[in-house]
């Protein structure tokens, strides 16, 4: 389905000169990187993905202020000017776009508002698709859990809460409301310009003896596991599955395709685990 | 039927089904022309924002919704939080559950900031009286550490969930080592309760000096008391209250004329309440809140919409709407256009438009490329339009369908 949806979009809208340069891009989370690669990422990850490009060197690992608002300058401004330049400098125009988290919801800032920005259409008619993992489309209640209480603080309290702008943003409330208004994709709304495809974490998994916990961090999983008892049956210990499928369109559920049917807890959806990186490179 | 029987039913009627451990949830729904009745000056808004004018075009999807809609958000919550000092915690604070299995997650608050609670300094005085230190009275058990690993929670924050079999009812949480000037926020996650709150408003988006109606429910049990506070905050900080009140369906509701306050901040505004409600001697509590928007009105449509397209030789379709503006800022114009196919008019693109204006009449340009267009040859008419106020953040007006005025340029 996926490469038929591929097919049907380019025949419609674009005409890909016989030179085309295939590009990927590694968009993080929340919070501000400054070396996403190796902080976010990982490189064995990073370096896994890209060896299913026609040429290996043809990618970039962006490095945001994702604690803002989606639309702020730092945030969505900042993620427009790595991949404009990225394309504009490399030729790129068939870019597979990977994002983890909230970084699902800064891409989709920019491919629901193509006229925020100059730069926002040579972006969205230049991606061929959007990979998310784990994308906080629907926003998670542990936002909501972080933000609740620090009203107590009244006036300017409630500025220095403990939440950064992007947890306030993910709160399920919130989201619903930019969903309605300002993002593309969800249900009962306009599409978004190009394929947004959902990979969704379904659970979290830690046993000290299980070999598989310690992929992207045991001490990072346990704490996934605990935070599940805020969250529905079915989530990845920081977003419920409903949330991960809420915008786009649903590719796999981790447990479907991931080696060892393992799933993946948000943690791991960003890593070298159970075979994500291969899935996303035979993808590209 | 009692007149608090009867909100109850009206509230399962108008509530979901489903068990949530505390989230909103949203649904859309036609709601057919939205117009700014007046055009007022607003604060300066988003100061980033781009001054370059920047068109877009795509064709419509097979099977693509593109009703225009305004989200209805409902939010849902079976939690609560209160705020203790360090004095009331030693003497011990008392936790309501409604259901087995509560979560409990505490943080220091103000100037206890910084402060550490070590989880075996809690004791926890079970319904039926017995007290337990925190680790036998609890099914799961979280450090501070533990919980910094996985999500943005306060410092300091720690966790447990009351085993089971301790079932519900008043439990006492108390810490003998507490000093006086500590302050701390208890976060209690009823999630084995069906009793859940919920809150309405009847739009997401509100005009400044539009009037605000929040709905609130309790769903899941008849009460014999129920009471609900609350207040508005704005993305900026101020806090404004709320009163509710019986309503003619047996419900609790709250009215409220937004303000206008000084400065547009970014961030949405958010309804915060507080429900109380009682059965016999059980005593549920909850807490929750809901965001919505304020719009001020800076610009709108002049009705007026000027066809380009017979100047065009790239074979795109090009509208031009007339807009007023109040305020300087960055505004988009938003449209579907459509073509007759057999006896159906069906929509062939969708086109964005942009640009800086200042205050007085202008124009936002729609233009349908060509390849967006595809073979369609016409007639064509405009549906879907939207008029938004980039620089504020703010959906301003919709229309339906809008008239292509035969003025040539």
């Amino acid at each position: 389905m996926k490469r038929g949806f591929l097919v049907v979009l380019l025949g419609g809208l674009l005409t890909i000169p016989l030179a085309a340069e295939t590009g990927v891009a590694f968009v993080h989370g929340t919070g501000h990187q400054t070396d996403a690669l190796n902080d976010y990422w990982q490189s064995g990850f990073v370096n896994s993905v890209r060896s299913g490009l026609p040429d290996q060197s043809n990618y970039t690992v962006i490095n945001c202020d994702f604690e803002q608002y989606m639309w702020r300058s730092d945030a969505a401004g900042c993620l427009a000017g790595y991949l404009y330049s990225f394309i504009t400098a490399n030729n790129i125009d068939d870019l597979v776009v990977i994002t983890h988290s909230n970084g699902g919801n800064v891409m989709r800032w920019i491919l629901s508002n193509p006229t925020w920005d100059s730069r926002y259409p040579t972006i969205i008619n230049s991606i061929r698709w959007v990979n998310a993992l784990a994308p906080s489309s629907l926003g998670t209640p542990l936002a909501d859990a972080v933000t609740a209480g620090t009203v107590f603080e009244q006036a300017l309290g409630w500025l220095l809460g403990y939440a950064s702008d992007a947890v306030k943003q993910q709160q399920t409330s919130w989201m619903a409301y930019y969903n309605g208004s300002w993002l593309l994709g969800t249900a009962g709304r306009p599409s978004l310009p190009v394929g947004f495809w959902n990979v969704v974490g379904s659970d979290v998994e830690t046993a000290v003896w299980d070999p598989d916990s310690y992929c992207g961090g045991y001490t990072l999983n346990l704490g996934l596991e605990i935070t599940q008892a805020w969250l529905d049956s079915c989530s990845d210990g920081f977003l419920n599955c409903s949330s991960q499928a809420g915008a786009g369109s649903v590719w796999f559920y981790d447990t479907s395709s991931t080696n060892g049917s393992e799933p993946l807890s948000h943690n791991q959806s960003r890593r070298k685990c159970f075979g994500l990186d291969v899935i996303l490179r035979n993808d590209i | 039927m009692s007149n608090r029987a009867l909100w109850i039913l009206v509230s399962l009627l108008m509530g979901t089904t489903g068990v949530l451990a505390g989230s909103a949830t949203s649904s859309s729904k036609v709601a057919g022309d939205l117009r700014v009745p007046q055009t007022m000056h607003a604060p300066t808004g988003i100061e980033s924002v781009s001054r370059d004018a920047v068109t877009y075009s795509r064709a419509v999807r097979r099977g693509e919704s593109l009703h225009l809609s305004t989200t209805e958000i409902v939010s849902r919550s079976r939690e609560y939080f209160l705020e203790v000092s360090g004095e009331e915690l030693s003497r011990g604070v008392a936790i309501h559950s409604h259901g087995p299995g509560a979560l409990i997650r505490i943080n220091p608050a103000g100037a206890a900031k910084g402060a550490i609670l070590g989880l075996e300094e809690l004791q926890i005085q079970a319904p039926d009286g017995r007290s337990f230190r925190s680790a036998d009275a609890a099914s799961l058990l979280v450090s501070a550490e533990e919980l910094r690993e996985a999500a943005p929670f306060p410092e300091g924050t720690v966790a447990f969930r009351l085993a089971d079999e301790l079932g519900p009812g008043q439990f006492v949480l108390s810490r003998k080592a507490s000093a006086a000037t500590e302050r701390w926020v208890i976060h209690v996650l009823d999630a084995g309760s069906p009793v859940e709150m919920t809150l309405r408003t009847a739009k997401a988006d509100h005009f400044v000096g539009e009037s605000l109606r929040v709905e609130a429910g309790l769903l899941g049990e008849q009460f014999d008391r129920v009471n609900t506070t609350g207040f508005i905050t704005s993305p900026s900080g101020e806090v404004f209250d709320l009163r509710f009140d019986p309503n003619a369906q047996g419900g609790l509701a709250a009215t409220l004329e937004i303000p206008r306050v000084e400065e547009w901040a970014p961030g949405l505004w958010e309804v915060h309440a507080f429900t109380e409600a009682s059965l016999e001697d059980r005593l549920v509590l909850r807490n929750l809140r809901t965001a919505f928007n304020v719009v001020w009105p800076t610009a709108r449509l002049d009705g007026v919409v000027r066809n380009y397209s017979n100047l065009e030789s790239s074979g795109d379709r090009v509208y031009s709407l007339g807009v007023e503006v109040a305020s300087d800022g960055r505004y988009e114009i938003r449209g579907v256009l459509y073509t007759r196919l057999g006896g159906d008019w069906e929509p062939v693109a969708i086109a964005h438009g942009a640009d800086w204006m200042n205050a007085g009449n202008g124009q936002l340009e729609l233009r349908f490329e060509r390849r967006a267009i595809g073979d369609a040859t016409g007639p064509f008419q405009l549906r879907a339009v939207e008029l938004r106020d980039q620089s504020r953040l703010s959906v301003l007006e919709r229309r339906e369908r809008v008239p292509l005025n035969r003025r040539a340029p």
